[in-house]
């Protein structure tokens, strides 16, 4: 069944608030996960995404239907975000790069302590050093990243998320890949490539 | 073609934002040089990379953003006939002059004067024709002076030291320090944000509404 977005968001507007939580069903996976690409730890996601949701639904009915809501939803959360790190003044590594052994896999969350396949290991050391780069990015370029890779936005989107011009939002991107590909070259991860220029 | 502009047109593609002719271009050039389609893959490998690391979001999350606005619900899903009641009540309170009401510093106590409330308040009040104070103006307000507003209806005790200049309609605008006690404020008192439009804002204030 297709989800009617602009119905669900009236049927709020009207004062059925239960509705929202299929608003809250529907985005919470990306908005979660933009949360804990900014943040670093899945802690702090969560109370992020909660505010951002609580948030959306205090500010509904300013919302106006001219602009996606998943436009709107977005900047929200990337206010949200941006605030909190300012607050926090963003420790330059978090626990997902601290070198400490014990807390190496922490972000990934590993129960089993068993040997892994050694594809599977391969893949979480893909991630965790695709993490660390990504953590060593200033805000602006993980979020731009976060928003075209991992969620599929748009130029255009991403544009009006982060109140940037379209060219700004191209060039930006084309720049955060490219340091993150250098940060992954330098510690010597898969990726690596030389420019012969 | 020269490598560099491959370089656009590579992230083009990994974006799916090229042309067909600008895919042309860049299978043509890709096809002699070796540098750039490794970097192609190794952008590639990236971009997998960061999509793999999407995970589910925690089970309760929803559930506890839904508890969360039920405990809200008593201030903000009232009936149009409340809000109007409440947009009266707000009005007279402003119309007797009493800004100096004490803080309230429980922002969950459901109440017509909450911080938050406010812009419903003052636009039903607006179409009441009991008050002119509107969105827009502070909007106006906020592009006019190129600055990011937080909007009061109370006095708060971090208000005491800072200048300020009473407006036409007895609303008093305080010059807040920088952004950083902007945001203290909003995020203490919860308190509704404006800035300008098209602008970064240079300046910081918060508005007492008369």
């Amino acid at each position: 069944m297709v989800f009617d977005e602009n119905k669900v968001i009236q049927q709020v507007l009207n004062g059925d608030q239960e509705a929202f939580a299929q608003l809250v069903q529907q985005y919470e996976k990306p908005i979660y996960n933009l949360c804990l690409r900014m943040v670093g730890n899945p802690d702090d996601a969560q109370d992020l995404a909660q505010e951002a949701f609580l948030k959306a639904w205090r500010g509904l009915q300013f919302y106006k239907f001219e602009a996606a809501f998943s436009t709107w939803l977005y900047r929200l959360t990337s206010n949200v975000c941006i605030d909190f790190l300012r607050q926090q003044k963003r420790r330059p590594t978090t626990s997902l790069t601290v070198g400490d052994e014990e807390d190496e896999n922490a972000e990934l969350e590993i129960q089993d302590h068993r040997p892994l396949p050694e594809e599977q290991m391969v893949q979480q050391e893909k991630q965790k050093a695709v993490t660390d780069a990504m953590n060593q990015l200033d805000d602006e370029f993980r979020m731009l990243l976060t928003l075209r890779v991992m969620e599929e936005r748009s130029y255009e989107q991403i544009a009006e998320i982060m109140d940037l011009k379209v060219g700004t939002v191209k060039s930006r991107i084309s720049r955060a890949r490219e340091k993150l590909r250098r940060i992954l070259a330098k510690s010597g991860n898969n990726f690596e490539f030389e420019s012969s220029n | 073609m020269i490598c560099e502009e491959a370089w656009i047109l590579i992230n083009g593609h990994l974006d799916h934002e090229n042309t067909q002719a600008e895919e042309a271009q860049l299978r043509e050039h890709l096809e002699h040089c070796t540098p750039c389609r490794a970097l192609l893959e190794a952008m590639e490998g990236c971009d997998e990379a960061l999509r793999s690391l999407e995970v589910e979001p925690p089970v309760d999350l929803c559930a506890n953003v839904m508890e969360a606005i039920r405990q809200e619900k008593p201030k903000k899903h009232h009936s149009w006939l409340k809000w109007a009641g409440a947009a009266a009540a707000a009005a007279l309170v402003m119309a007797v002059g009493l800004s100096k009401m004490p803080v309230r510093q429980e922002p969950e106590t459901p109440s017509v004067m909450n911080a938050r409330a406010v812009p419903e308040a003052a636009s039903y009040a607006a179409a009441l024709g009991s008050t002119d104070i509107s969105e827009e103006q502070i909007q106006e307000l906020a592009d006019d002076r190129i600055a990011a507003i937080v909007m009061l209806k109370e006095t708060v005790p971090e208000l005491q030291a800072c200048d300020c200049e009473e407006l036409p309609n007895g609303s008093i605008l305080y010059a807040l320090r920088d952004e950083k006690a902007a945001q203290t404020l909003r995020d203490a008192y919860e308190l509704n944000w404006y800035e300008p439009v098209n602008d970064v804002p240079k300046q910081y204030y918060a508005l007492l509404l008369p």
